[in-house]
């Protein structure tokens, strides 16, 4: 065959014929059988080539992903929760810095995905699906949440518990990459909140945002509550001072900060209840006595500058206000975790999702006046922009000695407390004291069960 | 010709075969080896650790115990009451057809609607505690919760099994009855030897029907008392459902095989007992 081509060419190339001629001499030929063979054999010839060239660019193809190389960007999918009727913050600030970080780092695609958290029942099928997506090893590179808030009944959480959740390997360790980042050396960073993102001694979680109470007063009618060890003491000052508005504050206060009375309720390292019934008896009791065995009801104008969070902080202006760190029950002043981030166990890009986070982490805007966060320079340019005493209100962000997660035993000590402890009840019935230890029974029995699941 | 029988028969049964082995049995392996292994996804092998870690584990220890105690009362009463009810049914007594009927009502009512009315008989401010006990007793966070449930497990599904074991009377032949009455048996002796042998496959499927619905108890157990209940009526699903929420999907899968086993081990002595009762009477 390949002599009979040679042949048919060579008579083209030495005999010169009219283009009409040659084009009835091809036409003739074509239709010759062997001609007809030619032709076959090389269109077969060239579906195979094109064949193989198609099976060797995939083979290379899927063997560069198994390596992890990519001719396209590297793709980071990040998880942030939001609801969908008050809409988020936190997720207008990932996708406002997603745009920042892909411009400073070209090779990076951020992809975000909004998780609703509201109660409905397909937000929770979507918070399931999710969960199970994570168990199957195909969940998100990395998660940036809010934690578990109070009086949020409206919230889903993908993670209830996130402690429980480290314990679960959910969440990869971040140490080896934290070590590498210069940042951890030159920021301050508050120390306490990061602590509540470990477990063991990695760190599997960063604390975005938090929250704290604090009594938030008029500086000219301020009254000291510095010397209070504990918020029992607290409210024997506020008692004692016999002023209504006082007395108002304190109950607003102690309103707001229900879902904590009782934290930190659990030591998840030590797989200890730190909660103590005698001390909320004790603590319950004198206030009940306090407050609402008195007259002050019909007088308190419930107008309370203080509220349980820093937001008081933009709430009054154009007041001077006095700032004051609030003990808890057992004179440890706690504050929670209201946002945070993650990178997941199975990711691929481990590296560049933590990256993107601590970028986060230290971006330059802090837009939530209800959290603050827990990189202390931003508080304070923040604090200075927004003309509030930062001295003071520094003070108490200093003095803080814990930082926990939330969980669902906090969301039910806070539902129960309210139900003990109403603004509006009536005085207390002469069986308060059993009812309140039955109420710290069933948190104490709740929290057991989660320590011990 | 028997041969391509069989081979038809098997081809026929393909589609369900394959579709077990799809939907139960891979996944079922794939369960086998997230309870041997640590971490979410493809996580590492630790062998038999994760078993070792669930048999000390407080919670899992109460929900098995309290699982199992629900099985142990509330499988047999359910099973007795309900063929002393079909029997009953059996005796053309006044009204029969009107209980026939009544004893579907429970499994139309939702699950929710149900619990709503057990709470407001039992709870701190309910009916019982209102008229009868003059107390302010939470039945439904206490120890009384578990028999609320086994009551409400009963209501809801004895109809169900009285209509399964009533339609098994009614296939026994009455010659039988008729037969064994001319040479002289007693009421008991009919029982003993005739329904009692007859029923017995079908006390059999109910009793695995019974196992399933006692496990979808858990329905009425996470409304009444959420997802950390009294301690008493803390059940296996409960266990396995916060577990889930807080993906821990190694407690879940170890939860699972050994529930598997269990389910294996009774339904094997069930399945021998039936043998053993079946030779013996011929």
């Amino acid at each position: 065959m390949k002599r009979y081509e040679d042949f048919i060419n060579g008579i083209k190339e030495d005999v010169e014929v009219p283009a009409r001629v040659q084009a009835r001499i091809d036409a003739t030929l074509s239709e010759l059988p062997v001609v007809k063979e030619v032709g076959r054999r090389k269109e077969k010839r060239s579906w195979m080539s094109t064949a193989a060239a198609a099976i060797l660019i995939i083979i290379a193809l899927s063997g560069c992903a198994a390596a992890g190389i990519h001719f396209s960007k590297t793709r980071v999918r990040v998880v942030v929760t939001g609801s969908q009727n008050t809409g988020n913050m936190l997720q207008a600030e990932v996708e406002n810095f997603e745009k920042k970080y892909e411009e400073e780092h070209p090779d990076i695609d951020i992809v975000v995905e909004r998780l609703l958290d509201d109660t409905t029942d397909w937000v929770e099928a979507d918070m399931k699906k999710m969960r199970t997506d994570i168990m199957a090893g195909k969940g998100p590179d990395l998660y940036i949440m809010k934690g578990t808030l109070l009086a949020t009944s409206e919230h889903s959480y993908l993670f209830p518990n996130v402690n429980k959740a480290m314990q679960s390997g959910v969440f990869a360790s971040l140490d080896k990459y934290m070590k590498k980042d210069e940042r951890w050396k030159t920021t301050n960073y508050m120390q306490k909140a990061l602590e509540a993102g470990t477990y063991k001694g990695k760190q599997y979680v960063i604390p975005l945002e938090i929250q704290f109470p604090i009594f938030v007063q008029e500086k000219a009618k301020a009254v000291d509550y510095s010397q209070a060890k504990d918020l029992k003491e607290c409210a024997e000052i506020a008692k004692n001072s016999n002023d209504t508005e006082v007395q108002d504050n304190f109950l607003g206060l102690q309103f707001e900060m229900q879902g904590m009375l009782l934290e930190p309720a659990v030591d998840y390292e030590k797989n200890q209840i730190l909660m103590n019934k005698e001390t909320f008896l004790d603590y319950v009791i004198y206030t009940q006595n306090a407050f609402y065995n008195t007259p002050f009801l019909e007088q308190a104008t419930h107008s309370s500058l203080t509220r349980m969070y820093a937001s008081a902080m933009a709430s009054v202006p154009g007041k001077e206000l006095d700032f004051q760190s609030v003990p808890g029950i057992d004179g440890k002043r706690t504050g929670f975790v209201t946002a945070y981030g993650a990178v997941g166990m199975n990711s691929t890009k481990k590296e560049v999702a933590y990256d993107f986070l601590a970028s986060f982490m230290d971006r330059e805007s802090v837009v939530y006046c209800e959290n603050v966060s827990v990189n202390r320079e931003r508080l304070q340019k923040l604090l200075q922009e927004k003309g509030v005493q930062e001295e003071a209100f520094l003070s108490c962000y200093d003095n803080i000695d814990e930082i926990v997660f939330l969980s669902e035993g906090s969301l039910l000590a806070e539902e129960k407390l309210n139900q003990l402890l109403q603004r509006n009840a009536p005085p207390p019935e002469s069986d308060f004291a059993e009812k309140a230890g039955k109420m710290y029974d069933e948190i104490y029995r709740t929290y057991e069960t989660i320590l011990k699941e | 010709m028997k041969n391509k029988k069989r081979n038809s028969g098997l081809l026929l049964a393909m589609p369900a075969i394959i579709g077990f082995l799809i939907f139960y049995l891979i996944p079922f392996l794939i369960t086998v080896w997230y309870s041997v292994s640590f971490g979410v996804g493809a996580g590492e092998f630790v062998g038999m650790e994760n078993y070792r870690m669930i048999f000390q584990n407080e919670m899992f220890l109460q929900a098995a115990g309290n699982t199992i105690r629900f099985l142990g009362i509330g499988i047999p009463v359910i099973l007795a009451l309900s063929f002393f009810l079909a029997l009953l049914l059996q005796m053309h007594l006044k009204g029969n057809r009107f209980f026939q009927l009544s004893f579907l009502y429970p499994l139309m009512l939702p699950v929710a609607s149900t619990v709503m009315f057990a709470r407001i008989l039992f709870e701190e401010n309910g009916l019982i505690n209102h008229w009868i006990v003059k107390g302010e007793t939470d039945w439904l966070y206490s120890s009384y919760a578990f028999w609320i449930l086994i009551v409400l497990f009963l209501w809801k599904n004895t109809g169900y099994h009285v209509l399964i074991f009533f339609s098994g009377l009614k296939m026994i032949p009455r010659e039988y009855y008729e037969s064994a009455m001319i040479d002289g048996a007693g009421t008991v002796r009919l029982f003993r030897s005739i329904t009692f042998p007859l029923m017995l496959p079908i006390l059999g499927f109910s009793f695995l029907l019974a196992m399933m619905n006692s496990f979808k108890s858990f329905r009425e157990a996470l409304l009444i008392g959420g997802t950390h209940p009294h301690k008493s009526i803390y059940m296996l699903q409960h266990f396995m459902n916060n577990n889930f929420e807080n993906l821990n999907y190694q407690k879940i899968s170890v939860t699972s095989v050994l529930m598997f086993l269990v389910v294996l081990v009774v339904l094997i002595i069930g399945f021998a007992i039936r043998k053993g009762y079946g030779r013996r009477n011929g």
